[in-house]
């Protein structure tokens, strides 16, 4: 473990624990100034944590950390979209996100603590070693891809699972209007005890499209694999990956 | 007899606007359950093994039916990917309280559930168990 990262990440974390208060006295006495600051420390702050998951890369962290870390990754992500709005639209808006700005505060800290802890020597290899191996380094969309996958990818999976990539990456291409995919490992403890490699993939359609393009997808996936005609990787396809497709729904009364 | 068509019916009574979570976890879980139920009997009718007589291992016959989707003379990629699906909206909402569960999540899965109703009705379950 890089000692003198989390040094500097401690020191980071101190100096900036210590403006928190003074923010946090503002926010409750001056919040006419707050307000009008709040944005800039935000961007400070999601800096200061992309640093960490950064440099938390390069550090021996467990299966869990790194889980953990890349769903704080995700919530910044959600937060600077936040951010973002916020600026340009209401000005009491800004409350809330002083409100998760402090909460993210606390996040950190627990992050800085996770990957301070003791390593279990149980760890993954990094989500971009994941992606790579997945195909989705070429994917044209966002993703986002747990790393606990890791565990289920023998040899035949992965092949089978690099098919699904190639014929998704081939249908965004074409114009499969896809928002984003997620990939994760689905296991079920008390219905079967099974796990399979889900790929959930976000399309901007409605139900009637979407079930059609799933339908299409899922038999072109089979006759790749067919052509291939590898017995354990067409096996691996049927019995370990899950391809999900989620849609637009409006809601009804 | 129970008929699980019952479950579904619960399902699409909690997926309105308005209602709780709780009730939106419940929706999801009942989707599933009401067409896994569907397909045990189905299968079994059609002598397909998927019941198991010893209740401390009644979790596998989930495991059997999806095997039945997944190989076989039922197998149905369709099918056993919106079974997959329903599983993991169901593991989300009977396990997971960190996420969220929304009246989209019990859209999607209703959806998913006709759809199996549908393909049950016009081709796999057709025709009538030989006596």
């Amino acid at each position: 473990m890089n000692e003198v990262t989390l040094i500097d990440a401690d020191t980071i974390a101190s100096e900036r624990a210590s403006e928190d208060t003074t923010c946090g006295h503002l926010l409750e006495t001056e919040p006419h100034i707050y307000r009008n600051v709040a944005g800039i420390r935000i961007e400070e702050f999601t800096g200061y944590l992309l640093l960490l998951i950064k440099q938390s890369l390069n550090l021996d962290v467990n299966k869990q950390q790194r889980e953990d870390f890349f769903s704080y990754s995700k919530a910044l992500s959600s937060l600077r979209n936040r951010i973002s709005s916020v600026r340009v639209t209401r000005e009491q808006d800004n409350f809330k996100v002083v409100s998760s700005y402090l909460s993210l505060g606390q996040l950190v800290e627990t992050y800085r603590q996770l990957i301070g802890g003791e390593d279990d020597s149980a760890s993954v290899p990094p989500i971009e070693v994941v992606a790579k191996q997945l195909g989705f380094d070429q994917l044209q969309v966002p993703y986002n891809i747990n790393t606990q996958v890791s565990s289920i990818l023998d040899r035949p999976t992965l092949e089978a699972a690099n098919i699904v990539t190639a014929v998704l990456s081939d249908r965004i291409a074409k114009g499969l209007s896809v928002e984003h995919v997620d990939v994760k490992l689905l296991t079920d403890y008390d219905a079967g005890q099974w796990q399979e490699l889900v790929f959930t993939i976000y399309v901007d359609l409605d139900s009637q499209d979407a079930n059609k393009q799933w339908d299409s997808i899922l038999d072109e996936i089979r006759a790749k694999a067919n052509r291939q005609g590898n017995k354990t990787v067409i096996d691996s396809l049927s019995q370990k990956i899950g391809v999900h497709f989620r849609w637009k729904v409006s809601n009804h009364v | 007899m129970f008929n699980p068509d019952a479950f579904i019916d619960v399902s699409r009574s909690f997926s309105v606007s308005g209602r709780n979570e709780a009730e939106y976890r419940t929706a999801t879980g009942r989707a599933l359950y009401g067409v896994y139920l569907i397909a045990r009997e189905e299968l079994e009718a059609r002598g397909v093994k998927v019941k198991v007589s010893d209740p401390t291992r009644r979790g596998e016959e989930h495991g059997k039916v999806r095997a039945a989707f997944k190989q076989g003379k039922f197998r149905h990629d369709k099918v056993s990917q919106r079974f997959s699906a329903l599983y993991n909206l169901r593991y989300k909402s009977d396990y997971d309280l960190d996420a969220t569960v929304t009246q989209q999540d019990v859209l999607h899965a209703l959806n998913y559930v006709q759809y199996i109703q549908d393909a049950f009705a016009k081709t796999l379950f057709k025709n009538p168990p030989s006596a």
